[in-house]
């Protein structure tokens, strides 16, 4: 009886010791100690003005665990600190998931961001996610759970900072047919706020969604795709009457894609009680899009777009704005390695109403060289802005710009420093001022054979401003050494950083200090 | 009985060969039909990825990642055949391997898997980001600040133009921000996160002003870079054209009648404002001045607000002054004020 046991051991052994030998568990234990000290004018500072404080980070990680013919996996991260600028509670979840999938199936539970489409769902969500079939074929994905920052959101009243809470729900049958050249997807989705998490002044809804979505190769060259969705939003469920608000958002779009050029257009309406489920969309704006790209001969890339708009589509505003945005860019490569780049851009806003009409022009122009021990850049752009409403408005701009950026090593140490130079001047034409601001960047850092890293940035910044009571200096100096102590798995690193800022008058001056030491374990 | 446990275990296992006749690893780590792995650059040795494949009876292997442009030759050992590559950028890698066989038969073979080679972990790449959008805000440089937004981003001319006028607007930016939430999807091309951002700043006349606001942020991986495709409750980045009240009035907009003055006072924006005071100025033989407080004036609408004077003014010129105390950050400063002579 026992010989039978061990035989049978032996061969579930054969089969699940090579899966378990797959079998990933990592984590990574980190604790620091972080001191702020403010000088000067405390009250301007977002950092408190004398204060030690203590931060604990970990994770967990887990995958391809066999689980039943399933590969199991899942995460959680936490924290705990007493820095309220880090995190306003003493102890939080950050991430949180698990779940189980095999060939065809999948099941999540916990933390997961699901995009279906631009016009339906679009959040990251507490909650959970059943996904059935091969997306190369079809698939039905199911889902439900709450859109919140913090898992404490879930348990805990509403909390300061919170920006909301909503239950979101939706489905997506995607499907693939005449040997993949046709794609038509369905989604539903809908999202209703949690009223407690929504402050006096905005109103709680609850949005349901269809969508279809189609995508067809027409030929080896031109693919279209489309979405057309529909929006059915009661735009405040407070106030307990139904009032259901439907509006609807159309895409069709080509891509075209031929051996030296590519063609993007998109045509996008957007109703004005259009609502998605993530808020991420636009409303009342009906878009018309066109970016192209062009591969000249001698490696001349030519880069074209318009874009233009209008909003007000409902006629429900006392304007309509619309604006228009065309601009071309070129790409080649001179003698010498040298790399030009430049481009002309214009903007151009105007409304019905006669208080919007402005125009903004934009040149630039860059240099780039690769010199082995070093890259090389530069950098020059003249803004005109045109106002014919607001005079003081109209100002032109020259922005030059100088960057290094170099790597050697010496001895077995690594060197890789950078330096910068912004300079921006602003003419401001009704005044006849001019505003002028430089700020300088420069950066070291040594990484010696036993893994040991110093590191040290630098940057001033002078702005002087036409208006003398704004002028400005700020410098910001940055220090800090890091090291492997055992193999990969134990490591330090302290750094210090001091901000200053120094305003006209004095009174304001200010400067944040932070010192931090870290210590962290990985397995 | 025993027998047939032992048949059905070794049929099992024989059919597990014989679906995977050849057995990849990628990186030291076994693949299997269908998988996607994601791999960065931290956790490569020296920078390169190791396809291996193992069949019997092989004599000789390439391997391909253009679709069969170039072949690459693979070396020989222990049996297996293995290649390192280096990844020349991030990108989505299917290889395809043409296989000789000691009867110099030749198969191409396509494995149903694929590797997302990033360069940087995705957390790290977006607090990158995050970082870059403090520096250019802070220094005021629009056109680089731009150049982290995807032309996906909605109404982008809009958003374009209001961080223009973020920057004409308002001098000494400072910003602070806390991550409050980070969410990525499967294969690490999108992610949401939830940041907490805190803005100061003075406005061109020097008047200090402070703001926050829990930002949901949308990313997308476009090519090598994270770009931010979306906002929601963004109260912060461009709030000088997108977010701030405009409040305006005109010398039409002020009537006289006996003690009192009326003013029709305009919110031109899709934002509400609220909170902001009044004044009016009757100068005739003498100055009198008086407030009147308004709490709240929704999205573009008006409010007629009425004062009534001490002294019946004659013949006066009425001045109206909005948010009088320059309680309000506008995205027009200059609309605020206008003046009507009436009649004696």
């Amino acid at each position: 009886m026992r010989t039978k046991r061990i035989k049978l051991l032996l061969v579930l052994s054969l089969i699940l010791l090579p899966s378990f030998s797959l079998a990933e568990v990592s984590s990574t234990q980190s604790i620091s100690g972080i001191y702020y000290h403010v000088e000067g004018n405390k009250d301007r500072s977002f950092y408190p003005a004398n204060e030690a404080d203590n931060l604990y980070e970990g994770t967990f990680d887990f995958k391809n665990i066999p689980l039943k013919g399933h590969e199991a996996f899942g995460n959680i991260e936490y924290r705990s600190t007493d820095d309220k600028l880090i995190d306003p509670q003493g102890f939080s979840i950050e991430r949180m998931y698990m779940g189980a999938r095999d060939q065809v199936q999948e099941i999540l539970i916990g933390d997961f961001y699901q995009s279906f489409s631009e016009y339906s769902l679009s959040n990251a969500l507490k909650g959970l996610k059943l996904s059935f079939g091969n997306e190369k074929s079809s698939r039905l994905i199911l889902l439900g759970g709450i859109d919140t920052s913090r898992w404490e959101n879930l348990w805990e009243e509403r909390h300061e900072d919170s920006a909301s809470r909503r239950h979101i729900w939706g489905a997506r049958l995607e499907n693939n047919y005449l040997n993949k050249k046709l794609a038509l997807n369905f989604n539903y989705a809908g999202a209703r706020d949690d009223k407690a998490f929504i402050n006096s002044s905005n109103s709680p809804i609850l949005v349901n969604i269809l969508s279809v979505e189609s995508r067809y190769d027409i030929n080896s060259f031109v693919t279209a795709y489309s979405e057309l969705s529909q929006s059915f939003t009661d735009e405040d469920i407070r106030d307990g009457a139904v009032k259901t608000r439907p509006d609807h958002a159309v895409k069709l779009g080509t891509d075209l894609n031929i051996n030296d050029y590519t063609l993007s257009s998109v045509y996008s309406r957007i109703g004005n009680h259009f609502t998605t489920t993530s808020g991420f969309s636009a409303q009342d704006l009906e878009t018309l899009n066109f970016y192209g790209l062009w591969f000249l001969p001698w490696n001349i890339k030519f880069t074209h777009y318009l874009y233009s708009d209008r909003d007000n589509l409902s006629d429900t505003k006392a304007t309509t704005t619309r604006q228009l945005n065309p601009g071309g860019k070129f790409n080649l490569n001179l003698p010498l390695d040298v790399g030009l780049e430049f481009s002309a851009d214009m903007r151009k806003r105007f409304s019905t109403d006669k208080e919007t009409n402005g125009k903004t022009y934009t040149y630039s122009s860059r240099l780039t060289r690769d010199f082995g021990a070093f890259f090389s850049e530069f950098g020059y752009t003249k803004e005109i802005i045109s106002d014919r409403i607001y005079s003081a408005n109209e100002r032109s701009s020259d922005i030059i710009s100088f960057a290094l950026d170099g790597y050697f090593t010496l001895k077995d140490v690594n060197f890789s420093w950078n330096l910068s130079e912004d300079i921006d001047h602003t003419s401001h034409k009704e005044v006849c001022e001019a505003d002028f601001s430089t700020t300088t960047n420069a950066g070291l850092k040594l990484t010696f054979p036993s893994t040991f890293t110093i590191e040290a940035r630098l940057s001033f910044s002078n702005n002087d401003y036409y208006l003398n009571d704004t002028d400005s200096e700020n410098n910001n100096y940055f220090l800090g050494i890091s090291r492997q102590l055992v193999g990969d798995s134990l490591a330090f690193s302290v750094f210090y950083e001091r901000k200053g800022y120094s305003y006209y008058g004095g009174d304001n001056n200010y400067a944040d200090n932070i010192f931090q030491a870290k210590l962290s374990y990985t397995f | 009985m025993h027998k047939r446990i032992f048949l059905i275990i070794f049929s099992f296992l024989l059919l597990q060969q014989m679906v995977f006749a050849a057995e990849f690893k990628v990186g030291g780590k076994e693949v299997r039909e269908g998988d996607f792995l994601t791999l960065f650059y931290d956790e490569l040795e020296a920078g390169k990825i190791e396809f291996t494949i193992t069949e019997e009876g092989l004599k000789k292997a390439e391997i391909t990642f253009d679709k069969g442009r170039q072949w690459q030759v693979m070396e020989q050992e222990n049996g297996s055949f293995s290649y390192k590559y280096r990844p020349p950028s991030d990108e989505k890698i299917s290889p395809q391997f043409l296989l000789t066989f000691q009867d110099n038969s030749m198969r191409t073979l396509q494995p149903d898997f694929r590797i997302n080679y990033q360069r940087y972990k995705p957390d790290n790449a977006v607090i990158k980001l995050l970082e870059k959008m403090k520096l250019y805000y802070e220094q005021e440089n629009a056109s680089r600040f731009i150049s982290l937004f995807s032309h996906q981003f909605p109404d982008w001319v809009k958003f374009r133009e209001s961080i223009q006028n973020d920057f004409y607007n308002y001098k000494n930016i400072r910003l602070r921000y806390r991550v409050d939430r980070r969410d990525f999807d499967e294969d690490y091309t999108g992610a949401v996160w939830d940041v907490y951002w805190e803005r100061r700043y003075d406005s061109r006349t020097g008047t200090n002003f402070s703001d926050n606001s829990l930002i949901s942020m949308r990313m997308d991986k476009e090519g090598d870079a994270w770009l931010i495709s979306g906002f929601s409750n963004n109260l912060i980045f461009g709030s000088s054209l997108l977010s701030s009240p405009d409040l305006k009035i005109s010398s039409q907009d002020i009537g006289l009648a006996g003690f009192d003055v009326t003013a029709v006072i305009h919110n031109k924006s899709n934002v509400p404002a609220g909170n902001f005071r009044v004044k009016f100025t009757s100068a005739e033989s003498f100055t009198q001045t008086g407030y009147e407080d308004v709490t709240t004036l929704g999205p573009n609408s008006q409010i007629s607000v009425t004062h009534t004077f001490a002294v019946e003014p004659d013949a006066p010129t009425v001045t109206v002054v909005v948010d009088s105390s320059n309680a309000i950050s506008e995205i027009n400063e200059n609309n605020n004020q206008a003046s009507r002579t009436f009649p004696p």
